[in-house]
């Protein structure tokens, strides 16, 4: 390779100095590969309080990303000088907006949707193209709390049902919710709720409405499993021939004596169940712990989830008055949260196809996704995506890189295609290498890129030949590329 | 034997630039640097666990068929006589189990019985945590082969001590300073180019790892990520040369576990240096409809282990692989109204390979003294681990489990 001379000599320096600290290492250099790494006992994050904070402009795209799976340009261009708290409540009031163009697209996209792949590429495609994505966003907290998949289920249409009935109360009350999904018939097959009958009762459902759904393990013993499940009986399937679609109670199947649970004595049914449940503080912290951790940040200090655990109980378990009060946390917009999170796959390109506008009928995206390690529809077990570092090794990794690499790369969909670099350039007047970066470093990065990787990219992008258009379909797309593919990018 | 520096040299361009030790690996090595081990050569010894998630039923995959309790507990679900393979008077394998039955016969199988821990807990979740971090006790810890990675880093340049097969790295592998590949296929496990401009493809792989070595975010992940990127590209160029000269021995199953072992074939006789390796098989949680859904997993798993066994046979590395089976807990010994049978406690485990010393390891667990309904265990997994660590791996066993647990008979001329 004849260019970029002075590239090289820059990486030859710093591959030097770099063999030179290898070999100070002591083992002869572990090479680090993929991500075990647990992070507790070495990293040391400091209190939200001391750190410096971070710039509106940045709380702007950290709410958009958490709250709507990003900001395109219009977006930014839209509500960019509001207020964080202004563009909250926007996004969180969305009871109002209208969704017309998403219906018609979903209608016209023609899915066959007794296909598992339909199913997902469906969701996929609201959660790009809604004009209410904290509505997605909220759907997709419920989806990988009180989880069902296609694994054991395996009929769509309940699994529509059940994503439908998350999404219709998706901030509604915590009881209701809970109420209606210890009935929904997905769930009724999932967790075997509708083989629990009087003098036979299967635990499944109990445990995990319990353990995941609402309290947390510690909270509970294996009596309140077993006495939990004799009150759960009665509630079953019924419907078609072909297939049972809809939850009936048979009251000669439930279970009528007494029962003792959490404390309390009496002829329990379901609902005098999930109302004990939702009274316990311990359910109040465990949903207020998982909201914040899908929003702001993981493993909050109880301290800091005590407003959303008062509102939990001031507002008789709304999950809308939850999440006014996390969005307006100082602790949301706190250094500890910014880029804090690991995107999820449905992050990863939910967020490239909103921030690009990307236009895309979400063809082939369920199976990049899934060698990303997520499956919409069908989480891996009954606890849902753990995410953090489990979304993180060098398996994945290749996934998302190799994912950017055919967006970018595609010359007649994708996302440079989308973009449209030359008119972009002329549209935005970059007249350099440097303010090219900039524009996108600006839309993908917050502005936040290191200036030694600035300028390693500024470099290579002239090297290639500037902003010639040539160069432009081939390094300027590379750019995109690299930032997309970039650590940061891949932190939500 | 190519070492470290020499691997990093010969491999393309695109591996050197991100490829800094993390200040974050770099502190952890003084912790847990030893000179003092004596390791096995790379090869000589290798482990492979094989996880049934979900929670296996023990009772109905080495059967007590001649135990009148058994048939008391178990109505529907029990197995006859008549179905069983038995193994002796006493014992017998799960029908689907058959094409592991000559491997049982040549006394290269062990069955080790009731392996469970004390306080069994009954979450899916928790008990998990236990088995794959060894602590009954503090399961929040780096897993156990975590802490044998980081006992055992290797000297010789080995670029991959250990390999998940998968997208997911499992908890066991959870590590502070060796972070383990994970490798769905060999196929997408590397960079691709952009088809426009294949040429550039090393200048912007180089790009791409120095982003990630100057990332320098406030976030916890900036050290993680840079490691995966560096490990990523750098294990993919190790993994690209051995898939040519990888031919099967044996015709392997279709099904998604055998397609595991295959891989895990493919790296174990390679020269790659792997230590140990994981693969894993879900849907043991048979709370419904047990009889149909067990049988097709054990039938899954069973005709894999043996193809992969054959395979290794064939390739003449049999006496240098230990295959390890394990499942969070066995299940209830009645079976509940669904056709199924809900969470319980101890469940036996399989070793197998060509230096295993075959046959029933352990006492067996009573379907008469039981806990609630569950059984009692007899064996602490500990003890299993601690011995494959110790009399196989020649690991510090006591050190990596945190307690000294008594070791087994499981493994033969070895020691």
């Amino acid at each position: 390779m004849s260019e970029g001379a002075g590239y090289w000599q820059r990486l030859a320096k710093a591959r030097f100095s770099r063999r030179a600290a290898l070999a100070f290492g002591g083992l002869g250099g572990a090479v680090a590969v993929g991500a075990a790494l647990r992070l507790s006992g070495f990293v040391k994050r400091p209190p939200a309080s001391e750190a410096a904070s971070i710039s509106v402009r940045a709380q702007t795209n950290h709410l958009f990303r958490r709250a709507a799976f990003g900001a395109s340009r219009a977006d930014l261009d839209q509500h960019g000088d509001k207020p964080p708290a202004a563009i909250a409540a926007i996004l969180v009031n969305y009871q109002d907006v209208p969704n017309d163009a998403l219906e018609a697209r979903l209608e016209a996209a023609n899915l066959d949707m007794t296909k598992r792949d339909a199913l997902q590429r469906w969701w996929l495609l609201r959660m790009m193209y809604s004009t209410r994505p904290f509505e997605e966003r909220m759907t997709l907290f419920w989806h990988g709390l009180l989880t069902t998949a296609f694994t054991k289920v395996n009929k769509p249409d309940l699994l529509l049902q059940q994503n439908d009935f998350l999404r219709r109360n998706a901030l509604g009350s915590f009881r209701d919710i809970l109420v209606g999904i210890s009935k929904d018939p997905a769930m009724l097959i999932w967790l075997d709720g509708a083989t629990n009958r009087k003098g036979k009762p299967n635990e499944n459902y109990a445990r995990e409405l319990m353990e995941l759904f609402s309290m947390g393990i510690g909270n509970y013993t294996e009596d309140d499993v077993r006495e939990g499940a004799r009150a759960l009986t009665g509630w079953t399937l019924a419907g078609a021939k072909e297939g049972p679609t809809e939850a009936v109670f048979r009251a000669g199947q439930h279970d009528d004596g007494q029962k003792t649970f959490l404390g309390q004595t009496g002829n329990f049914g379901l609902e005098e169940i999930v109302d004990i449940i939702v009274k316990q503080p311990a359910t109040a912290q465990y949903l207020s712990r998982r909201l914040f951790s899908f929003f702001a940040y993981p493993d909050p200090e109880p301290q800091v989830i005590q407003p959303l655990v008062d509102a939990y109980f001031a507002s008789g378990y709304s999950v809308k008055a939850m999440v006014e009060q996390l969005f307006a946390l100082p602790a949301f917009y706190s250094p500890r949260a910014y880029r804090a999170i690991v995107s999820s796959p449905v992050d990863f390109i939910v967020g490239m196809a909103r921030t690009l506008d990307i236009e895309t009928d979400a063809t082939g995206l369920p199976g990049a996704m899934a060698s990303m390690n997520q499956q919409l529809f069908n989480p891996p077990d009954v606890s849902g995506w753990d995410g953090g570092m489990t979304w993180l090794n060098s398996s994945t990794w290749f996934a998302r890189m190799n994912l950017v690499n055919r967006l970018t790369t595609a010359r007649k969909s994708g996302a440079t295609s989308a973009v449209a670099l030359d008119a972009l350039v002329q549209a935005r007047a970059l007249d350099s290498g440097q303010a090219f970066v900039d524009y996108w470093a600006d839309l993908l990065l917050d502005g936040n890129l290191p200036e030694e990787s600035r300028a390693m990219l500024v470099q290579y992008l002239d090297e290639g030949g500037g902003l010639s258009k040539r160069n432009l379909d081939l390094r300027g797309r590379a750019i995109v590329h690299l930032m997309l593919a970039s650590p940061e990018y891949q932190l939500v | 034997m190519l070492s470290r520096r020499d691997f990093l040299r010969q491999s393309v361009t695109v591996v050197t630039a991100g490829m800094a030790m993390p200040p974050i690996f770099t502190q952890a090595i003084h912790l847990a640097h030893n000179e003092n081990l004596a390791l096995p050569k790379p090869g000589e010894r290798m482990l492979l666990i094989v996880q049934m998630a979900g929670g296996n039923d023990g009772l109905n995959t080495i059967v007590p068929f001649t135990d009148p309790a058994y048939y008391d507990q178990r109505k529907g679900l029990s197995l006859t006589e008549k179905e069983v393979l038995p193994l002796d008077g006493q014992f017998a394998f799960h029908p689907a189990l058959a094409a592991l039955k000559p491997l049982w016969d040549k006394g290269v199988m062990s069955v080790v019985h009731g392996v469970g821990y004390p306080n069994p807990n009954l979450s899916h979740f928790r008990s998990m945590e236990i088995w794959q971090t060894g602590k009954p006790a503090e399961p929040k810890q780096v897993g156990w082969l975590g802490r044998y990675f980081d006992h055992m880093t290797d000297h010789e340049g080995h670029l991959i001590e250990g390999l998940a097969v998968g997208a997911t790295l499992p908890d066991a592998f959870a590590s502070n300073m060796s972070p383990i590949p994970a490798v769905q296929s060999l196929d997408a496990y590397r960079l691709q180019h952009d088809p426009g401009d294949a040429k550039d493809m090393g200048l912007r792989a180089e790009a791409l790892l120095e982003l990630y070595h100057h990332y320098r975010g406030a976030s916890p992940y900036a050290a993680l990520l840079d490691g995966i990127a560096a490990g990523a590209v750098s294990s993919s160029v190790a993994l690209r040369d051995i898939a040519a000269a990888y031919q099967p021995a044996v015709d392997y199953p279709t099904s998604n576990i055998a397609k595991g072992l295959m891989l895990t074939a493919q790296v174990l006789t390679s020269d790659l240096g792997v230590r140990v390796a994981h693969v894993g098989q879900g849907g043991y949680d048979t709370h419904s409809n047990q009889k149909p859904d067990q049988g097709r997993l054990l039938k899954e798993l069973a005709e894999g282990l043996a193809a992969f066994y054959h395979d290794l046979e064939a390739h003449g590395v049999a006496d240098k692989v230990v295959i390890m089976t394990w499942s969070e807990f066995g299940r209830r010994v009645s079976d509940n109204a669904s056709a199924g049978t809900d969470h319980g406690t101890a469940g036996p485990m399989f070793l197998l390979g060509g230096q295993v010393r075959g046959g029933h390891i352990g006492e067996p667990v009573s379907l008469s003294n039981l806990d609630r309904g569950n059984l009692k265990y007899t064996t602490d997994f500990r003890s299993v681990y601690a011995t494959v660590l110790d009399e196989w791996l020649g690991a510090p066993a006591d050190d990596i489990i945190g307690t000294a647990m008594p070791r087994l008979p499981l493994l033969t001329g070895v020691a």
